[in-house]
């Protein structure tokens, strides 16, 4: 009678079961090879291989240093998009007072301008500084009028 | 020194010649477990074109004072799975590869008389077997690791191994006993 018929002779849990020359080793074995085991990869598998290889080694001066560079970046800009998020929503409320700040710079630099402007223009014309003083000086109460008195004639 | 590491270092200085001696030495070995595994020859053949590509690529952190052999299984059995679970073709493969394993090239007229009901049998016992397990058979069996690597290889305790081993195994045992087509071939096969 075969051995193969006898499992676990040496004991299934033993070193000795762990074997793959027993007699259920030899026979996945047989029929491995005699199906799987005799085929080979066609030859243009190389050719193949060594075309991405080449292609990889060619440009490898630029592109790996960007390609390692590349995950920090996108790490920070992820934090930086994160933080902005966390920020905006830490102020809540005071999210208005945020965007009236950021107005701010804007209005200052226009009235730079505006005076530099000014600036240039021609003595017989009124410059707008004068003429916006003009318009906040109290006006004379006579009687009572006040909102006449504030319109330009 | 070792002949895969005089071919690492070879590699590593940049030699195309060495990386085509160390695909001619594993592209066998590598391409039956890629074929083995997936069912499918084409499959095969470009996991083991991404396979150096890979082992190319991370040439400088292998560790070439040992085999090379368990590493680039490693990395083939990883891109196995991977192709797999991309292409969800695991029956497919299970189907084409108990195929290939009876009607495989050996197929003289004698050859088929004398262990077709055996291949038969085993074909049946192996399409009993879960995917892990059959990776597990195909890597102690067919390639003839050592636990360890297949632990390594498919990067899973030696326990673990061990228990699929196990059970692959006993079914593999318990189906074969139980057939009866196997009661004249074991003794004419042995």
């Amino acid at each position: 009678m075969n051995s193969f018929t006898q499992p676990n002779r040496n004991g299934a849990e033993g070193p000795s079961a762990w074997s793959s020359d027993d007699e259920l080793g030899q026979l996945i074995r047989w029929s491995l090879r005699n199906s799987v085991g005799t085929a080979e990869p066609s030859p243009d598998v190389w050719c193949r291989i060594l075309e991405r290889v080449e292609k990889r080694c060619k440009p490898t001066s630029a592109p790996p240093s960007s390609s390692r560079s590349s995950p920090p970046l996108a790490g920070l800009v992820q934090a930086a998009v994160i933080g902005c998020l966390m920020l905006t929503l830490a102020a809540g409320i005071d999210g208005h007072i945020i965007v009236t700040r950021k107005d701010q710079p804007v209005r200052a630099a226009a009235a730079v301008e505006r005076s530099i402007a000014s600036d240039d223009l021609a003595p017989d014309v009124m410059r707008p500084s004068v003429y916006r003083s003009m318009e906040r000086q109290e006006p004379v109460r006579r009687g009572g009028q006040v909102r006449d008195a504030t319109v330009p004639s | 020194m070792s002949e895969d590491l005089q071919l690492v270092m070879r590699i590593r200085a940049g030699d195309l010649c060495a990386f085509e001696a160390l695909y001619h030495k594993y592209k066998s070995s590598l391409y039956h477990t890629a074929l083995a595994i997936t069912g499918d020859n084409g499959a095969a053949e470009e996991l083991l074109q991404d396979c150096f590509i890979r082992a190319h690529a991370a040439i400088e952190r292998v560790d070439g004072s040992r085999s090379l052999s368990p590493w680039l299984h490693r990395i083939i059995v990883n891109l196995s799975y991977n192709w797999a679970t991309r292409s969800q073709r695991w029956p497919l493969a299970l189907d084409t590869f108990v195929d290939r394993l009876i009607a495989g090239p050996a197929s003289s007229p004698e050859y088929a008389a004398e262990g077709s009901e055996l291949r038969a049998a085993v074909r049946d016992a192996v399409v009993s077997l879960s995917f892990k397990q059959r990776v597990v058979v195909v890597l102690f069996y067919f390639q003839g690791f050592q636990l360890s690597e297949i632990a390594y290889i498919l990067d899973c305790p030696i326990g673990t191994v061990k228990s699929r081993l196990h059970r692959a195994s006993r079914a593999l045992r318990i189906q074969l006993l139980a057939d009866r087509r196997l009661a004249s071939e074991l003794v004419y096969a042995t």
